[in-house]
């Protein structure tokens, strides 16, 4: 005899019946994991062929993009076309324009797959960071200034050597301003750029959306970006963050961000060692 | 080449996805059966008449879970049953 939940015995044939009766379920739940567990392996299988589909889709994208980026440089500059009417002229910079910006937002998405497969390989050498931010806030000026931005800079004295590949670095740093003229329709982008403890730091504030602690918590993830942030920015990939977290993950260094909350504004900081 | 011990293994390991460490220590309980390493999956099984040893060792399942668990026996040892002769296969599982 055994006893119930009330205390009461129950004979063995009772027991025996509950015992059986949890064996079943306990083999149900054993199937049905190894069910789960064969589908999750079809389904890494099919993610991974419609990657590497829409890897290949991309790249002839890219393709496309950049034959039709030179025909139109070439209409713009070949005198082989002959005079070009104002109104023309316009259309086709315009069209340029576009196709670089085109460019530029699958080769992100290129970039993204490479660096999550592993097969991103980068180019490690001295620079110096100063140069490298100093370069790429003094080329978004213009975008900043022309949206009505307050653009302000502030680059301390200070040693800010180290050891990395330049092109990605350009590309973290020129991403993380991108992103805050983006997201900021009225204010001010504050940029700074210090050094302390051997420590470089690069630091973007803006008056822009802010970020709420939904988004902030999957902000450096691919696809982390916020639901609305397509309304506010239409060229969004939903990679940009990633790849910044990806490229400084690679050289040692920490990116984060912090904001107040929604409509509060956002710092962001990249934190890279002197080297 | 399959042996008996190999077959016995498998069940064990079969049962314990659903009962967990309870089926090691049922399988102890079975006369013949020696574990000599629960967490690196080794035992053997004593030489003569092993049939008979996995045989006490589905009963020993059913015993306690019944019928369902003969079956998730049988499951578990069918893959291995096509290297036996038709005289090695235990009773019980065929």
């Amino acid at each position: 005899m055994a006893e119930n939940d009330e205390n009461k015995l129950i004979s063995s044939e009772e027991y025996k019946k509950v015992t059986e009766e949890l064996y079943k379920q306990n083999l149900e739940i054993v199937r049905l994991n190894k069910e789960a567990e064969r589908l999750n392996v079809e389904l890494e299988k099919a993610n991974e062929g419609q990657a590497t589909l829409i890897h290949f889709i991309n790249h002839q994208i890219k393709g496309y993009f950049g034959k039709a980026r030179i025909i139109f440089s070439e209409l713009l500059t070949g005198p082989e076309y002959g005079p070009i009417t104002e109104p023309a002229k316009k259309m086709l910079v315009a069209g340029e324009t576009d196709i670089k910006e085109g460019v530029d937002f699958v080769q992100q998405i290129l970039r993204a797959s490479d660096i999550e497969k592993g097969t991103f390989t980068y180019d490690m050498l001295p620079l110096d960071m100063k140069e490298i931010v100093s370069s790429e806030i003094e080329g978004k000026k213009a975008l900043a200034e022309d949206k009505g931005l307050k653009y302000e800079v502030e680059i301390k004295d200070g040693d800010y050597h180290t050891k990395g590949d330049a092109n990605q670095l350009r590309e973290a740093v020129k991403n993380l301003i991108d992103n805050s003229i983006n997201y900021t329709q009225k204010g001010t982008i504050n940029l700074q750029l210090s050094t302390k403890n051997s420590k470089i730091l690069f630091t973007v504030h803006d008056t822009g959306v802010g970020l709420s602690d939904e988004v902030k918590a999957k902000l450096f993830t691919k696809g982390g970006r916020g639901k609305d942030s397509v309304k506010v920015n239409v060229n969004s990939t939903g990679f940009g963050l990633s790849i910044v977290k990806s490229i400084v993950d690679a050289h040692k260094g920490r990116v984060w961000a912090e904001s107040a909350g929604p409509n509060k504004g956002s710092t962001f900081y990249m934190e890279l060692p002197v080297v | 080449m399959t042996s008996l011990s190999q077959l016995a293994l498998r069940i064990i390991k079969e049962q314990e996805l659903i009962i967990g460490p309870l089926a090691w220590i049922e399988a102890r309980k079975v006369v013949g059966i020696h574990v000599i390493n629960q967490n690196a999956g080794e035992l053997s099984i004593d030489d003569n008449n092993q049939g008979p040893i996995i045989d006490r060792l589905v009963t020993q399942y059913e015993r306690l879970f019944g019928r369902a668990s003969v079956e998730v026996c049988r499951e578990a040892a069918a893959p291995l049953l096509s290297e036996l002769s038709s005289e090695q296969i235990p009773s019980s599982l065929k």
